[in-house]
């Protein structure tokens, strides 16, 4: 639809004045009580809606995860940056003639200029709008290399401007270079990115843009006599990348996170008392998942930092600042840059997804094949659930199996998995079905999730949201599949009352189990109530269960749709969801008021009988045990 | 940007603006009006910092979009859009035809196309930059784009009414 359509059917809708009011009343008290309201923003998570979509389980446990670092992770990158906020406060470098240094001054053919303390801007433009500029003021080095490549330009003119752009008449006709020449000229300066410098010398301001296509245009006004020139010029698109590779590292390798904007290959590093250099492979994954991530600017007066921690530090250096940067597996990120012009030191403390910690970690320490991390030789009371061919079974495992299948991990090949590529790229997930050929392991204290492309999550720390779990890549899942199908052809499943029965053996491992209601009557800030298990195993006490038809997700849909379309009923029937183990990766268990049991890890649902019992029996519990 | 009490000059500001995403998100009136004092408390509540008014505007978005989200989870969320949800709050909406009907539709939306259409359409992020503020990569928003648009455009086509037409011309 046009964008001016959908902006004047909400440009309709305003606040009421009474609001504004209102609103304006509250927000004049200075002595805000801070008890009075929420701390909303530093509460809600932003990676966490990834979870419980189609990815189930997978997303579940990094859904989870995602909430430990509990930030408002909001995105203070470049791209909606302006001048003010890189501290560039003229746009228009005075340099007098007494100041050069021949040593890096350039002869461009419309003027001399000196490189070495030039701003450039590199600017990112979509349909004309500029939205992102970063700035540099080139150093000695910089404007020494910048010469090299300059001298290397064909500096002869061309007609290719911007400022004063006409569109020719006769444009449709295929013949007309010069008209193609300034289509693509238009086209240039309205979308992509583009390197600005400008300069004043001798009461004369100059303008010069390079463009990614190599296009040069230049734009000269002078003071004196008011006369405005444009001239085109054309380098080739490696020069101008090779410019930007020098004045703004290799954007490959750059980072935008925690006050970091550099190119991090060859920085020093620092982690558990031993320090190295960013390799340019390391610096490249360390860029994606630093630029796959939020972090929030936490106040000033944050200061306090874990304590008994070493954090992973990063030591960045330019002509303009040294920082260092620490990273504490908290989540938290503390940025203490010193200015080298004015000595000034200044600390900033940041919060973020505590998975980049655990990414950055791994990034550091390789990212190379390790052994099979895994053990679950002696995982008692193991489920074992596999969907083969779109065919689901569940089995346990007696001592002589569960070898059999550690033996097959073993030989599988296995390497530390990056939670940035697993959450955003889902490079892991290959298959179009989601469920299909996973394996899931699980008992009261481990578990082990494997999906079809290769995502393997591990956790042999009962899963609580505290305690992250690992994650690996599998080389040779088919391998593996084909030797589990062939292990399970011997084995009896599980019929569906045994099923759930272990499920909520595993749930209800503990003495406390913390249950949630959520419907149109419970507010969804309340937290859990804690509830003895026992009290809980009652509930379900002589339940008989059967499975229902199984739906497949995709991206249109996922349970978690399901489940509230449920609460849109127009029969006004109050429809709840009770959660027990909200905050477990494996052991949450939901069931609403209907008596639908949703397995996360499968997708698959269950109707229990008597869910009038269910519900009464949840409901008088909750009540006992409100706080 | 007025340091003695950013919560209030935002309000001032993006005030509109946060109401008009709350109801791109939430496709109701009465909780985009309680989205946006919720959002302008917890600045108040919680003070930031913002390099310029861009980054501020960028938080306050943010800060809707969580909103929304929790509205959701809280079961408050429905994505409706009756007159007398307009009627019990405060909103200031012009009732003029043809828009009514397409913030009908807009308010239909499901919740990920609402969001990325919002940001493209009204307030002119570029694709990098929502993936960036949704934390989505690129490809995803893109193609979110184009479904929530091909979607807005099926269910205003299903409209078959004579007034859509200019608008599904411009689709």
């Amino acid at each position: 639809m046009s964008s001016k359509d959908y902006k004047n059917a909400l440009n309709d809708i305003r606040l009421s004045s009474d609001f504004c009011a209102k609103m304006e009343k509250q927000l004049l008290k200075s002595n805000f009580d801070d008890d009075g309201y929420e701390e909303v923003e530093n509460h809600v998570e932003v990676i966490e809606n990834k979870g419980f979509k189609k990815y189930l389980a997978a997303a579940a446990v990094i859904a989870v995860i995602g909430a430990v670092g509990g930030g408002g992770y909001m995105n203070l990158r470049g791209g909606l940056g302006s001048d003010a906020q890189y501290g560039v406060e003229s746009e228009v470098e005075e340099v007098s003639s007494e100041t050069k240094n021949s040593d890096s001054v350039f002869d461009f053919p419309f003027a001399s200029i000196e490189l070495k303390g030039a701003t450039f801007i590199l600017q990112e433009t979509n349909y004309g709008s500029i939205h992102s500029e970063v700035p540099v003021v080139a150093s000695y080095d910089m404007a020494a290399q910048l010469i090299e490549v300059f001298s290397q330009v064909n500096w002869n003119e061309s007609k290719s401007v911007t400022y004063t752009v006409n569109i020719p008449d006769d444009k449709d006709d295929d013949n007309n270079s010069e008209a193609d020449e300034l289509f693509t000229a238009i086209n240039a300066s309205l979308n992509g990115e583009t390197i600005i410098f400008n300069y004043v010398y001798s009461g004369d301001y100059y303008y010069v843009h390079m463009y990614e296509s190599g296009m040069i245009n230049v734009y000269i006004r002078s003071t004196d006599n008011g006369l405005e020139k444009e001239l085109g010029y054309n380098m080739t698109s490696e020069q101008y990348k090779e410019i930007r590779t020098i004045l703004f590292g290799k954007e490959e390798n750059k980072a935008f996170f925690a006050g970091i904007n550099a190119d991090l290959s060859g920085v020093r590093y620092a982690i558990n008392g031993q320090s190295g250099t960013v390799t340019d492979e390391q610096a490249k994954y360390l860029a994606k998942c630093l630029k796959e991530m939020s972090d929030t600017l936490l106040s000033e007066g944050h200061k306090e930092r874990p304590a008994n921690e070493e954090p992973i530090s990063l030591f960045i250096k330019d002509d303009a600042y040294d920082c260092r940067v620490d990273f504490y597996s908290t989540g938290e990120a503390f940025n203490k840059k010193m200015i080298n012009s004015t000595n000034e030191i200044t600390e900033r403390a940041y919060m973020f997804n505590p998975v980049v910690y655990s990414d950055i970690k791994n990034i550091l320490a390789g990212l190379d094949d390790i052994p099979c991390p895994v053990d679950v030789a002696d995982m008692d009371g193991t489920l074992l659930k596999c969907t083969f061919d779109n065919k689901y079974n569940v089995y346990t495992l007696d001592k002589e199996q569960l070898k059999q299948l550690q033996s097959l991990l073993e030989n599988c090949n296995w390497k530390p998995e990056l939670y940035t590529t697993a959450i955003m790229n889902s490079s892991a997930f290959a298959e179009t079905s989601f469920y299909n050929n996973s394996i899931v392991l699980k008992n009261k204290e481990q578990f082990l999730f494997i999906y079809s492309g290769g995502l393997a999550i591990y956790s042999d720390k009962n899963g609580t949201a505290s305690s992250m779990p690992d994650i690996y890549h599998i080389d040779g899942i088919d391998q593996l599949i084909s030797e589990t199908k062939a292990m399970n052809s011997k084995m009896t499943p599980l019929n569906t009352n045994e099923l759930i029965n272990r499920e909520l053996d595993i749930c209800l491992s503990g003495d406390i189990a913390e249950v949630n209601i959520r419907g149109t009557n419970y507010p969804y800030t309340e937290s859990g109530r804690k509830i003895p298990t026992a009290r809980l195993r009652e509930v379900f006490e002589g339940l008989e269960w059967e499975e229902m038809e199984f739906k497949e997700y995709d991206e249109e849909s996922d349970p978690y749709s399901d489940l509230y379309s449920q609460y849109d009923d127009e029969d006004g029937t109050e429809l709840k969801l009770y959660v027990i183990n909200e905050t477990s990766i494996y052991k949450v268990f939901y069931i609403n008021s209907l008596g639908t049991y949703t397995n996360q890890e499968t997708g698959r649902g269950y109707r229990c009988t008597e869910p009038e019992k269910v519900a009464e029996r949840l409901d008088k519990l909750y009540e006992e045990y409100k706080k | 940007m007025n340091n003695e009490n950013t919560a209030l000059y935002a309000f001032k500001k993006y005030g509109n603006t946060v109401l008009r995403a709350a109801f791109a998100f939430s496709g109701s009136y009465a909780e985009a009006e309680d989205i946006v004092q919720d959002v302008f408390l917890s600045l108040h509540t919680n003070p930031q910092n913002f390099n310029s008014d861009e980054h501020l505007k960028a938080w306050l978005l943010r800060a809707a979009i969580n909103k929304c989200k929790n509205f959701r989870r809280s079961f408050r969320f429905s994505r409706t859009c009756s007159i007398d949800d307009l009627e019990h709050s405060e909103v200031i909406c012009e009732m003029d035809t043809e828009s009514r009907e397409l913030r009908q539709q807009i308010a239909a939306l499901p919740k990920k196309y609402a969001e990325v259409i919002f940001l493209h359409y009204y307030e002119g992020y570029s694709i990098k930059e929502i993936a960036s503020m949704l934390n989505k990569n690129e490809n995803t928003v893109g193609s979110l784009l184009r479904r929530g648009r091909e979607k807005l455009k099926a269910e205003l086509e299903e409209e078959g009414d004579l007034c859509q037409v200019k608008i599904i011309k411009t689709l």
